[in-house]
C-alpha cells in the first residue's frame, strides 16, 4: 500500500460578493467540514459591504469554536485610503493570524507572524528567506508554477516556512484599478449598483467562438475554468506541500474539501463537479498553459 | 522631472539620447527583463557601447532586471545584476525581493529602483522596500490617480517615477497571470505578455483574426485599427454581448498632466516601448522633451501643442490615447 | 495592363531576384546584416499597391530568392511603407496598428525580422534621403 503524506486543508478567502445570509450559511457548513484553516475577509473590493466587520468576527469566532484556524486576509490591490486603513486594522490585531495580500501589509505587521499570500510573487528561495525574516509562517505558492518548478521552489524553501498551494476553484489571475463588472453594465466604479451580487461565481467572459476563457469579478479577473488538482493531492503532499487551498465557489466547495479529506485518509476521492457551466483546468501543474485540462 | 526612455537596441539608445532623454532603460537578451522578445535587447558588447555613448552625452543608463527569478534559477538573475554593475549601470530596476536582497548585499553602493512589476501601490509597500533594500526610486503601477500619487509622495522619501506615454496595462503590473493562463508564458515567469510564438494572424471571410495559442482574441474588419493581440485588449462575449470586456487597445498619454505631476513631486516620467523602433523612440522622446521643457519654463501657461499630440497619437496603439488611471473617467 | 494586375500575371520567381538584389546591396553596403536568427528562414513580401509578391530566404548569411507559397512568414505593405521600413524611418508597430502592415504565418519570425530592421544603424545619406519620402 502506498504511504500517504499529511497535509492541511485550507479554504481561501471568499472572492465573490454574496448576500449576507448566504455567506453566513456557507461558513456554518464550513465549520462542520473537514477543513483545518479558513481565510476570511474581503480581499477584492472594499465597496462590497453586506458583511460588516462584526459579521466577519462572528464567523471567525464560530469557526474557532469548531476547531478551525482562522486567518484574516488583507486586500490584494491597495490603492485607496480605505484599503490602507483596513490593512492596518487587520495587521494590528493579534486575535487571529493575518494573510498579507500585499507588501504594505507585511510592513504593517511589523515582524509579527503572517501568511504570505498568493500574489506576493514568492518564486524562489531568496524571496522566501526574506519573507521568513519578516515573520512569514507559511507562504502560498504562485499559481503559475508547474510541478517541477514547485519541487525546485520547495527544495529552496527554508525548513520552517511551510508551503500552501491552491488546488480547487476559479483562479484569481489579475487585478485592476478598473471594475470590469461595472464596465460591462455601463456603470461607473463608484456607482456600480453592486451588480457583483447577482453573479455568485463571477461573470463569464467567453471568446467570440463561445470558448470558455476568463471570469470578471469586479476589479479581479479569474480563470474561466475552475482549477482542479484534487487528484494530485497526494502528489503535492509527497513533494512537501504542507497545505492545500480550496477557493470558495457557489457549488462544489464542500465536496472539494471532502475529496481532500478522503485523499488525506488514503481513500479514493470522487471527482468534484464545478458549478454548472464551468469547466476544469490543470494546465499550470502539467507545464502547459493554465487553461489546459489534462485528464489523468 | 527627468525623462526616461526605452531602448530595445543600440540604435534606439542613441536615438533616445540624441532626442533629449535624461536616462535610457534597457535589458539583457534573456528572461531577466520584462521585454524578452525574439531579436530584441542588448548583448554585453552593445551595452558597453551604449553606456559609453550615454556618458559622452552626460546621460544615464538604467538596467531593467524586472522579472521574477524562477525556482532553482536565481543564479541567472544574480548574473544579470553582476553584469549590470560591471557594465556601469547608473541604477538597476528590480522587482523581485530576492534579487533586490542580492543586489543590496553584494553591491551596497549601487542605486536601486523598484520596478513597476514590483507592485508597490502605496506608501507602506514602498517604505518596506526602502527600509529593506534602500530603494531610491519606485516606478508606480498604472492603477493610481494623481490624487493617490500626491498622497503617496507625502508619505515616502523614495523618488516617484510614473509612466507618461505608451501602451497601457489595465492590470496592476507584476500581478497579472492572464498571459500564462492562455499561453504558459507571463511577464513574471518569462518576461513576455501574449508572446509572439503563440500569436497567429489569419485572414478569414474578409476579416483578420488574431489568435493566441488558438484562442480567438479578436477579429478586425479591413480598415479597423488593430492592436497587439494582448489578450486583455481583445473583444470577448459577456452575457451574449461582444465587447472589449477588459480594455480597448489604447495608449497612455499624460502630456496634459505634466505640470500637475511636477507640482505634486513626481521625479521622473517614463516612456513605455522597449519593443518599439528607434523611429518611435526618437519621435516620442523629442515630443516629451519639448513638453517637459515647456512645462518647466512656464507651468501656469503650459498647454500641450497640437503637433505634440499629433505625433503621439500617430504612435499610439489603437490610435487612441487616454489618461488611464490618472484621471479615471470610468470612476 | 494596370500596375496592380502586373504581379498577378508575372510569375513570382521572376520578381524575387530584384528584391533580393536590393537586400544584397544593402547587406554589402553593411547597413542590413542578417542576424543568425534569420539563417535558413523564409519570408514572402507582398507589395500591396503594386500587386507584387516576392519570396526570399536567408542562407549562408546572404539573401536568396525563395518560393512564395511555402514561406514561413508573410508580410504585406505598400512599396512606400516597405522603403520607409528598410530605411528605418517608420515604426513597424505603428504601421501595424494603422493596418498598413499585415503579417501572417510565423509571428515570432516576424518579430525577429522587425527587431533586426530596427536594430540596424543606417548610413546618414540613407536617413537623409528617406526623410524626403516620409509622408510624416
Amino acid at each position: 500500500m502506498e504511504m500517504t503524506a499529511p497535509f492541511l486543508i485550507t479554504l481561501g478567502p471568499l472572492l465573490y460578493y454574496w448576500p449576507r445570509h448566504t455567506v453566513q450559511a456557507f461558513y456554518r457548513e464550513v465549520a462542520a467540514s473537514a477543513v483545518d484553516v479558513v481565510y476570511l475577509g474581503e480581499t477584492v473590493c472594499l465597496r462590497r459591504h453586506v458583511m460588516r466587520p462584526a459579521d466577519w468576527l462572528d464567523i471567525a469566532a464560530e469557526l474557532t469554536a469548531a476547531g478551525k484556524q482562522v486567518v484574516l486576509s488583507t486586500p490584494t490591490l491597495v490603492e485607496s485610503g480605505a484599503a490602507i486603513q483596513l490593512t492596518h486594522k487587520l495587521a494590528a490585531q493579534d486575535d487571529w493570524l493575518v494573510e498579507a495580500g500585499d507588501l504594505g501589509a507585511i510592513r504593517a505587521r511589523g515582524g509579527r507572524p503572517f501568511v504570505a499570500g498568493p500574489h506576493l510573487n514568492a518564486y524562489h528561495g531568496d524571496t522566501l528567506r526574506w519573507l521568513a525574516s519578516l515573520g512569514a509562517c507559511r507562504f502560498v505558492a504562485p499559481l503559475e508554477l508547474n510541478r517541477h518548478e514547485l519541487a525546485a521552489l520547495l527544495a529552496e524553501a527554508p525548513p520552517d516556512l511551510p508551503c500552501e498551494v491552491m488546488v480547487w476553484g476559479r483562479m484569481p489571475l489579475a487585478f485592476s484599478a478598473r471594475c470590469f463588472t461595472a464596465r460591462h453594465f455601463n456603470l461607473s466604479k463608484d456607482d456600480c449598483a453592486f451588480r457583483c451580487i447577482e453573479h455568485p461565481d463571477g461573470l463569464a467572459m467567453r471568446t467570440q467562438e463561445d470558448g470558455e476563457f476568463l471570469t470578471l469579478n469586479g476589479v479581479q479577473t479569474q480563470s474561466g475554468a475552475a482549477l482542479d488538482l484534487l487528484d494530485q493531492a497526494q502528489a503535492l503532499a509527497q513533494l512537501g506541500v504542507a497545505a492545500l487551498r480550496v477557493s470558495p465557489q457557489s457549488q462544489g466547495t464542500l465536496p472539494a474539501i471532502a475529496a481532500l479529506a478522503a485523499a488525506r485518509a488514503g481513500q479514493a476521492s470522487p471527482s468534484v463537479t464545478p458549478p454548472a457551466g464551468i469547466g476544469r483546468c490543470n494546465g499550470y501543474w502539467w507545464g502547459e498553459s493554465g487553461n489546459a485540462w489534462r485528464e489523468c | 522631472m527627468e525623462l526616461i526612455a526605452p531602448a530595445g537596441n543600440l540604435a534606439a539608445l542613441k536615438a533616445a539620447v540624441l532626442a533629449g532623454a535624461d536616462a535610457v532603460y534597457l535589458g539583457l537578451k534573456n528572461a531577466t527583463n520584462a521585454r524578452n522578445f525574439a531579436g530584441l535587447n542588448f548583448t554585453e558588447a552593445d551595452i558597453a557601447q551604449g553606456v559609453a555613448f550615454a556618458r559622452q552625452h552626460g546621460r544615464q543608463v538604467l538596467f531593467a532586471i524586472n522579472t521574477f527569478a524562477q525556482p532553482g534559477r536565481a543564479q541567472e538573475w544574480r548574473a544579470a545584476v553582476d553584469a549590470a554593475c560591471r557594465l556601469g549601470a547608473d541604477a538597476l530596476i528590480l522587482a523581485d525581493p530576492g534579487v533586490l536582497a542580492y543586489a543590496r548585499q553584494r553591491y551596497p553602493q549601487q542605486r536601486l529602483h523598484l520596478s513597476v512589476q514590483g507592485s508597490a501601490t502605496h506608501a507602506d509597500a514602498i517604505e518596506l522596500m526602502r527600509e529593506q533594500f534602500g530603494i531610491q526610486r519606485v516606478v508606480l503601477p498604472r492603477v493610481l490617480t494623481v490624487t493617490d500619487i500626491a498622497r503617496l509622495i507625502e508619505k515616502t522619501t523614495v523618488e516617484v517615477e510614473v509612466f507618461g506615454f505608451g501602451s497601457l496595462c489595465v492590470m496592476a503590473e507584476g500581478r497579472c497571470l492572464l498571459s500564462s493562463f492562455a499561453t504558459g508564458d507571463s511577464p513574471n515567469n518569462r518576461g513576455v505578455c501574449s508572446p509572439a510564438h503563440a500569436v497567429r494572424w489569419q485572414p478569414r471571410d474578409g476579416q483578420m483574426e488574431a489568435r493566441l495559442n488558438g484562442l480567438l482574441i479578436d477579429r478586425y474588419a479591413p480598415d479597423e485599427p488593430a492592436g497587439y493581440p494582448t489578450l486583455c485588449k481583445g473583444r470577448f462575449m459577456v452575457e451574449g454581448r461582444r465587447d472589449h470586456a477588459l480594455e480597448e487597445p489604447t495608449s497612455l498619454n499624460a502630456l496634459s498632466l505634466l505640470p500637475r505631476l511636477a507640482a505634486i513631486g513626481v521625479r521622473a516620467i517614463k516612456i513605455e516601448g522597449r519593443q518599439r523602433s528607434p523611429a518611435y523612440v526618437a519621435q516620442v522622446v523629442a515630443t516629451l522633451r519639448a513638453a517637459l521643457d515647456a512645462a518647466q519654463a512656464a507651468p501656469a501657461r503650459y498647454q500641450p501643442q497640437p503637433d505634440w499630440q499629433h505625433t503621439l497619437a500617430r504612435h499610439a496603439e489603437g490610435s487612441q490615447t487616454t489618461q488611464g488611471a490618472f484621471d479615471r473617467p470610468w470612476k | 495592363m494596370s500596375v496592380a494586375t502586373f504581379g498577378a500575371v508575372v510569375p513570382p520567381a521572376l520578381l524575387s531576384p530584384p528584391l533580393c538584389a536590393v537586400l544584397e546591396l544593402a547587406r554589402l553596403g553593411r547597413w542590413l546584416q542578417p542576424p543568425a536568427e534569420l539563417e535558413g528562414r523564409s519570408v514572402a513580401l507582398t507589395l500591396t499597391d503594386l500587386g507584387l509578391r516576392h519570396g526570399l530566404c536567408c542562407r549562408d548569411g546572404r539573401f536568396r530568392p525563395h518560393g512564395v507559397a511555402d514561406a514561413e512568414l508573410s508580410l504585406s505593405a505598400s512599396l512606400a511603407d516597405v522603403l520607409l521600413l528598410l530605411a528605418g524611418q517608420v515604426d513597424a508597430d505603428t504601421l501595424f496598428f494603422q493596418r498598413r502592415l499585415a503579417i501572417a504565418g510565423d509571428t515570432e519570425l516576424g518579430l525577429v525580422v522587425k527587431n533586426w530592421l530596427d536594430a540596424q544603424e543606417r548610413p546618414a545619406w540613407l536617413t537623409r534621403l528617406a526623410a524626403r519620402w516620409s509622408p510624416m
